[in-house]
């Protein structure tokens, strides 16, 4: 028999299925795009389609399976996870009402309900985030005034992977690293809010029974199994939960004191704690970790995979097969500082809740004068958006610092840390080791570790990290970080000026 | 066809949702704050002094540098193609076409209904 895992990550923008081994090799990935649907001319409210969204994650999962044609695969468990924010609304047979990615912001129609019933350090000393309008418990809220007919059906609130693993298993339940982000759950007790719930009169059955992640929950449905013809009576399915948490799971940050970098269409950065901890200023998120009795702090650096990838497809049009590695070379090329080249995309300290104008995009270089002996060439502007983002990651990771006392291990996965030479500047820029598992891509990592741990195949995380983990450590270079203490004041002073443009 | 070619067409609109929706004027209870509006091609400065759910009222080419509540257009065209619905507020926000210059997100969030 050749035992595999699959997973499913529906992630920002993909739905991304991987079969790996039991040793955690990744063997096979299948990506299919998400479409994001705008409800109505305001661009506030966005739904998925999701019959479309079942409808490709099925035929994901059917052509992974094909395409392994392996005549003796036997997938010992699926695990998935899911974007965080994203939720899901279902009535009494089982169909979505509603679904709603991560950046649906419908609830800026109805977070005056919640204002009303709390502050938002009393909303936030619970729930552990801030704005409401990001959150379900908003949604939920506006449904109830704007949309009353669908409200009345509502039987049960999901969060996206809960409502995966519903698809999946006809299970109905939660997790505290999917709960967390829902502005409902009780982050301290891993626990719904009874004290939200009552506020505003919901109907607690609408919450279901949260479980740990790396529980399994129940089997693939029979007729799934057939569908996806895969050669099997029984297949279990386990918890996992939010994307991020799987992620951090995936680099190996577990132990308090760990920062974990999930380089992904945005990095939030997440500290890993002992016991709850809230930032008294509302700004910095407090969640569960997937991990029983550790929890999070969260510092959001913004859109930097997106600034990446903007610059790769907008600026980088040379015929090559792949721009990354092109990339790559321009940062081999070039010193720090990029020419006295500044990007200003995005990336920069989480300010979340005082978030009231979106900045305008800057690059700041010498122009061609006379005087000018040297000009920035396109690898410097490489350069350039590489520490746009690295600066905003250390604006992020100077403020997690500041929760602990210990000196933190550092940690990063997803798609940019494929870069070595960005994984170089980051060390150079945080002044800080940086390790980096073998295998980049953590969240379906973290994911398959669910399986591993909830099949009893290993009694806990670290036991699969000291068996199974390679870490590819950067060390800072002395002579860089000199440089960049430097180029990043430079940086930050540009910044504070072009901040009101 | 634009319904709206003049901002003070777009002005009266703001009232009459205030008046003849009670959702709006719910959500506004507590809401006592006084909001500028400043187009930026013509430097028109528009002020909206709202009496939690009890009265409204609008004062077209005042200003008041006090305002708790500051938001720019870039132009007043800006406004005409959102009460149009020619553009999202979303799209004009991210385009840098309206900023708001004062004003928690709290704060804002209650003009939702009122503005786009």
């Amino acid at each position: 028999m050749s035992d595999k895992i699959l997973t499913i990550d529906l992630s920002s923008t993909f739905i991304k299925v991987a079969l790996l081994s039991a040793e955690l090799e990744i063997e096979r990935v299948v990506n299919q795009s998400i479409d994001i649907l705008e409800e109505g001319i305001d661009g506030f409210a966005k739904i998925f389609d999701m019959n479309q969204l079942w409808n490709k994650i099925c035929l994901a999962i059917k052509q992974i399976i094909l395409q392994s044609g392996d005549q003796n695969l036997n997938i010992i468990g699926i695990s998935t996870c899911a974007q965080r924010i994203a939720s899901v609304f279902i009535d009494n047979r089982g169909k979505e009402i509603y679904g709603g990615p991560n950046i649906d912001i419908r609830g800026i129609d109805s977070a005056y309900i919640i204002e009303d019933e709390f502050t938002e350090k009393e909303l936030f000393n619970i729930t552990g985030h801030t704005p409401s309008l990001l959150f379900t418990l908003a949604r939920i809220l506006w449904f109830r005034e704007e949309a009353e007919e669908k409200f009345e059906k509502i039987k049960k609130i999901l969060m996206l992977d809960d409502w995966l693993i519903y698809r999946l298993s006809g299970e109905l339940v939660s997790d505290p690293s999917s709960a967390a982000e829902s502005q409902l759950l009780d982050i301290k007790k891993r626990r719904w809010s009874n004290e939200i719930i009552e506020s505003f009169n919901l109907d607690p059955n609408f919450f279901p029974d949260i479980v740990e992640s790396g529980t399994v929950i129940g089997q693939l449905k029979l007729d799934l199994i057939k569908k996806f013809n895969i050669n099997q009576d029984r297949i279990p399915v386990i918890k996992t939960g939010g994307d991020t948490q799987a992620s951090l799971l995936g680099m190996g940050a577990i132990k308090e004191g760990d920062i974990g970098i999930s380089l992904g269409t945005t990095a939030p950065l997440q500290l890993v704690i002992k016991k709850p901890l809230f930032d008294p200023e509302c700004n910095y998120w407090a969640s569960c970790h997937s991990i029983k009795g550790k929890w999070l702090i969260e510092a959001h650096a913004g859109n930097t995979g997106a600034s990446y990838n903007w610059f790769k497809d907008t600026f980088i049009n040379v015929p090559t097969t792949n721009k990354d590695a092109l990339i790559d070379q321009y940062l081999r090329e070039t010193l720090p500082g990029a020419c006295s080249t500044f990007a200003y995309l995005g990336p920069e300290k989480m300010n979340i809740k005082n978030q009231t104008s979106i900045k305008r995009g800057v690059f700041i270089f010498p122009p061609p004068q006379l005087i000018s002996n040297e000009l920035p060439k396109i690898n410097s502007f490489a350069r350039s958006v590489i520490e746009n983002i690295t600066f905003g990651i250390y604006e992020n990771f100077i403020a997690l610092n500041n929760f602990i006392d210990l000196k933190p291990r550092l940690f990063c996965g997803g798609g940019m840390a494929k870069s070595l030479e960005f994984r170089k500047i980051l060390a150079n820029v945080l002044d800080s080791v940086v390790l980096t598992p073998a295998i980049k891509e953590s969240s379906f990592i973290g994911t398959a570790m669910n399986t591993l741990k909830g099949l009893g195949l290993y009694p806990d995380y670290k036991s699969i990290i000291n068996d199974l983990f390679n870490y590819e450590n950067i060390d800072k270079e002395a002579q860089f970080v000199e440089s960049y203490k430097i180029i990043y004041n430079e940086w930050k002073n540009i910044k504070n000026k072009i901040d009101d443009l | 066809m634009s319904d709206f070619i003049k901002i003070e067409s777009c002005l009266k609109e703001i009232e009459n949702r205030y008046l003849s929706t009670e959702k709006v004027r719910k959500k506004l209870a507590d809401y006592d704050d006084t909001i500028q509006l400043r187009f930026l091609d013509s430097g028109r400065l528009v002020l909206f002094l709202i009496n939690k759910d009890q009265a409204i009222e609008i004062k077209d080419r005042s200003g008041d540098d006090n305002a708790p509540v500051k938001i720019e257009f870039t132009s007043e065209q800006v406004m005409l193609d959102l009460f149009n619905k020619e553009l999202s507020a979303i799209k004009a926000y991210s385009a840098g076409k309206i900023k708001i210059q004062e004003g928690s997100i709290r704060k804002l969030m209650k003009l939702k209904s009122l503005m786009f």
